[in-house]
């Protein structure tokens, strides 16, 4: 069923194709869009540079702007 | 008519240019895009590859395999046919870079007394 949050997901992610940002790089895992695999570019002139932060980023509730669980 | 398995590919790097777009085949490896990108960088930039090996990758959120073919990263709810790819890439240099400046604490300084007898 295409909720609101599904259809928001989608639009987002179409954007992120279209124009990734630089130092991130993130795409829903196949066919589930709640469930978003994420590479973050460790910055300059922080700990993290030279590497990659690997996420996984679980949406668990239809209300986007809630419930998010973040793995690292 | 038979569809062609080639896939136009953008690589966007560290400071938000990009090279290319690039026509692949679908069975073209990830190995291949790496030497494509040494050859092709563009010149002034402070961080250059020298080797296919010094080139990460990332696409669809994960950092792609060499072996892995490019028709293998295809991008899930990919719906739009023939649009272009952008794969991140990342340059990591074999040599770390060099910390030259690192800073030798004086903290060791001794704190000495001297006392005359007089």
């Amino acid at each position: 069923m295409l909720t609101p949050t599904r259809k928001r997901l989608m639009r987002d992610f179409k954007r992120l194709q279209q124009d990734p940002p630089t130092g991130i790089n993130v795409a829903p895992q196949d066919n589930n869009i709640m469930l978003w695999n994420a590479v973050i570019f460790g910055p300059d002139e922080t700990p993290w540079d030279g590497g990659e932060l690997i996420l996984a980023l679980h949406l668990l509730s239809e209300n986007i702007c809630e419930d998010e669980q973040l793995y690292v | 008519m038979p569809e062609e398995d080639l896939i136009d590919i953008k690589f966007r790097l560290y400071d938000g240019s990009d090279i290319g777009p690039f026509r692949y085949s679908s069975a073209a490896t990830v190995d291949m895009l790496k030497q494509r990108i040494v050859s092709d960088w563009p010149k002034g930039k402070t961080i250059v590859p020298k080797a296919a090996n010094e080139v990460k990758l990332i696409n669809s959120g994960k950092i792609l395999e060499n072996n892995k073919t490019v028709g293998h990263c295809k991008v899930p709810f990919g719906d739009v046919a023939g649009a272009v790819i952008i794969i991140h890439v990342v340059v990591q240099p074999s040599l770390s870079k060099t910390k030259a400046e690192k800073k030798v604490d004086d903290s060791s300084k001794k704190v000495m007394c001297s006392c005359s007898i007089l």
